[in-house]
């Protein structure tokens, strides 16, 4: 029961902060600028925070702290990189990168 | 009436720019479902979870920590951080949306995706009157709304079904791939991402901390890297 309680405070929170986010500096538009300081940094966010979770998915797929070398993830998700770069394309890369994932282990299982 | 059919038009233009777009809501739609109740939530929560935090980046991650135990202020920090690009693309999308009513403005914050963000500044940067254009923003935001609530719904009750040998854990990554590929459009955009991924499998900390610490080291190299090389 408390656990639960716990789970709906965590999605209420998070959605409310995700709303705040969203909507601030929309609504204070007028006034609300950021520092530029912190707009150059926010720059950065996005390529740091989305490697900082492929990454691990990659090195830990049965979680941390042990590192399981897993030759065809790394493979596909190598390959699937270089679908995303020339193919811009969210649907080629999830649907190759899958196709590859599928081979290697085949191939090397 | 010349004003209820231009509105029509937007909003149309709206749905239509969101069809190309499904391939990649569905299946990411799918995998949080199902990974909200793998972590240990119930139906009810998993689905509202789609519907409150509506960020398929940050539900992931949020049922992943929980999964796994940590701390609830970790959970909502690291969450927070996921969540922190949505400041910018308000800020840059905002002055658009000035003449609005609040209601409007509610609305279309809560609704904002990366991809209705992209497409929607790209619509209002089109020359022409842009009275109308906030019903093309609330058409694709409305439109990848809808398909990412059914979507988490099939992945809550398809998700068990799915065998485990075929290793859909992978779409995971791979959607982030397809995420962040096209961002990285210069040299310090390269260096924050290989620090980030460096960062977040060498540190070792506890609570779960690796996330926030990893962005951290990432955005630090981004900034040191512009310093370093003026030109990035």
């Amino acid at each position: 029961m408390e656990e639960e309680l716990i789970a709906w405070l965590l999605i209420i929170v998070i959605g409310a902060i995700n709303f705040t986010l969203r909507f601030v500096p929309i609504a204070l538009i007028a006034r609300f600028e950021l520092p530029n300081w912190l707009k150059h940094a926010l720059l950065y966010v996005p390529p740091a925070v989305l490697t900082a979770i492929i990454t691990p998915a990659l090195f830990f797929p049965g979680g941390a702290p042990t590192i399981a070398f897993d030759p065809p993830r790394l493979l596909a998700a190598t390959f699937a990189v270089l679908v995303a770069w020339k193919t811009r394309s969210a649907l080629w890369t999830v649907i190759l990168g899958m196709v590859a994932l599928w081979g290697l282990q085949a191939l090397l299982s | 009436m010349q004003q209820h059919s231009e509105a029509r038009t937007e909003f149309i233009a709206g749905v239509r720019d969101f069809v190309p777009l499904i391939m990649g809501i569905v299946p990411f739609g799918l995998i949080c479902g199902a990974a909200a109740l793998a972590a240990g939530l119930t139906p009810w929560q998993a689905f509202s979870m789609n519907w409150i935090i509506f960020t398929g980046s940050a539900q992931i991650i949020t049922s992943q920590l929980y999964g796994s135990g940590a701390p609830l202020l970790v959970i909502i920090a690291t969450a927070t951080i996921m969540n922190l690009r949505f400041m910018i693309y308000a800020t840059s999308i905002g002055p658009s949306l000035r003449t609005l009513n609040r209601k409007w403005q509610v609305l279309l914050a809560y609704m904002m995706t990366d991809q209705a963000y992209a497409l929607g500044l790209m619509r209002y940067m089109e020359k022409g009157d842009p009275r109308h254009r906030h019903w093309y923003l609330f058409g694709i935001s409305f439109a990848i709304w809808l398909c990412w609530q059914l979507a988490g719904l099939a992945g809550i009750l398809l998700g068990s079904l799915i065998p485990s040998g075929w290793s859909m854990d992978f779409i995971l990554p791979l959607t982030f791939i397809a995420v962040v590929v096209p961002v990285i459009t210069r040299p310090a955009m390269l260096h924050a991402a290989l620090a980030g991924g460096i960062a977040s499998v060498a540190l070792n900390l506890p609570l779960k901390l690796n996330l926030i610490a990893a962005t951290g080291v990432g955005i630090l190299a981004g900034l040191a890297s512009e310093k370093l090389w003026k030109k990035n």
